[in-house]
């Protein structure tokens, strides 16, 4: 059985909807963790190293970080296809952008908001306008991250465009704006906001 | 064959060190990057997004690849024999691939923000303090040689020359179990090998 370890409305709630997509029995639990106005503390049943949220086990297997998790998702439950296997088309981009969105995006817009000036060949991601423009350049043509497929792309990063737009962290395109309307009238999407 | 787009002496260099002990077929690019003193541009043929190094094209299937937990992985997974990967259903994966997404995910941005002297905000980014991440790497790395526990991965590459560019300096709080764990990385031959092809 996959023990979700999930705070309601926090990164984890992506693995939620990835695991409603994926169609696999879950059960989750609801852990506190450290919040920016200094309530909450770490539940020692979360095996995140920082108590953090998400992780996830599955069996024997410990997971944390959102992009290892999804992937170690989308590699083993097959039914629903969210993601390219090694060697598929698609596997390249796919493991890049779940690489991108810790590495590049949420650093860059989290900068932005605070303020951090952008150093380059210093910081491994890229100026947020920079970010912004690869992600609209990207998906210019494309119903998906991948293109005509919708995969775990479209909740990590997809689910993150979303939730940027709402919080005025991000440029509204009319391109983003009809993307996270297409992502977010899945059903797997309001499960995820239900739970 | 891979071809690897490369500046020297940046992020991209432990990638050669990968590809060697991978001996995978491999060519190197050498393109240049956006600088911090702002002399150096981007090459328009380099395809990461952002013109960064590394990125990779494999001339197999015309695949390219981008950030480097992605271009570990993609290699590991392309050639398993090497056996410095856990390929999908291996009971190590499910840590590779943790560890492969904490070290850009949180390892990275975190030294950043001690770089740039800026407080984390916790709750909000997705990364903890320097002083908060180091301590799980030293314990994980005091209980066993590797971060994965007996054997060295890909991952190893990762974390191993980004303690050793640190070396001395404050950024990383002194640790003898990190400077052996660099020391033990290091002495591999493939690193060596990869020092001989630092400039293309």
């Amino acid at each position: 059985m996959i023990t979700l370890y999930h705070s309601p409305q926090t990164r984890s709630s992506s693995i939620v909807w990835l695991l409603e997509e994926l169609q696999v029995p879950y059960e989750t639990r609801v852990v506190g963790f450290r919040r920016f106005d200094g309530t909450g503390a770490k539940d020692p049943a979360n095996p995140h190293p920082h108590g953090k949220v998400p992780a996830l086990t599955d069996g024997g297997d410990t997971l944390f970080e959102s992009s290892a998790i999804a992937l170690y998702l989308t590699d083993k439950y097959r039914t629903v296809r969210m993601g390219p296997q090694a060697g598929e088309k698609g596997r390249d981009e796919y493991l890049s952008w779940l690489a991108y969105r810790p590495g590049v995006m949420e650093p860059a817009l989290l900068c932005r908001r605070f303020g951090i000036q952008h150093v380059y060949g210093a910081m491994g991601w890229a100026p947020a306008d920079e970010v912004e423009e690869a992600l609209n350049a990207h998906l210019k043509g494309r119903n998906y991250f991948l293109g005509d497929d919708f995969s775990a792309l479209d909740i990590l990063l997809g689910g993150g465009i979303h939730f940027m737009l709402q919080a005025k962290m991000m440029a509204e395109t009319p391109m983003l704006k009809d993307y996270t309307a297409r992502i977010t009238a899945r059903p797997a999407f309001a499960k995820m906001m239900a739970a | 064959m891979i071809t690897l787009y490369h500046r020297p002496r940046t992020r991209s260099s432990r990638f050669l060190w990968l590809l060697e002990e991978l001996g995978a077929p491999y060519e190197i690019k050498l393109v240049s990057t956006r600088t911090r003193d702002g002399a150096g541009a981007a090459d328009p043929t380099n395809p990461h997004p952002h013109g960064k190094v590394p990125a990779i094209k494999d001339s197999d299937d015309g695949t390219i690849v981008f950030e480097s937990p992605a271009i570990v992985l993609y290699l590991t997974d392309k050639f398993p024999t090497a056996g410095i990967g856990p390929t999908v259903g291996d009971g190590q994966r499910g840590a590779y691939l943790s560890w492969l997404s904490y070290y850009t995910g949180v390892l990275e941005p975190a030294f950043m923000s001690k770089f740039m002297n800026v407080e984390v905000p916790v709750g909000t980014a997705g990364w903890v303090k320097v002083e908060e991440a180091m301590p799980f790497v030293i314990n994980a790395l005091g209980a066993h040689p590797y971060v994965l526990g007996d054997s060295f991965s890909g991952a190893d590459i990762l974390y191993s020359t980004t303690f050793a560019m640190f070396g001395a300096s404050p950024m990383l709080p002194k640790s003898p179990v990190i400077e052996e764990y660099v020391k033990r990385c290091l002495a591999r031959p493939a690193y060596a090998r990869a020092q001989g092809r630092e400039e293309g």
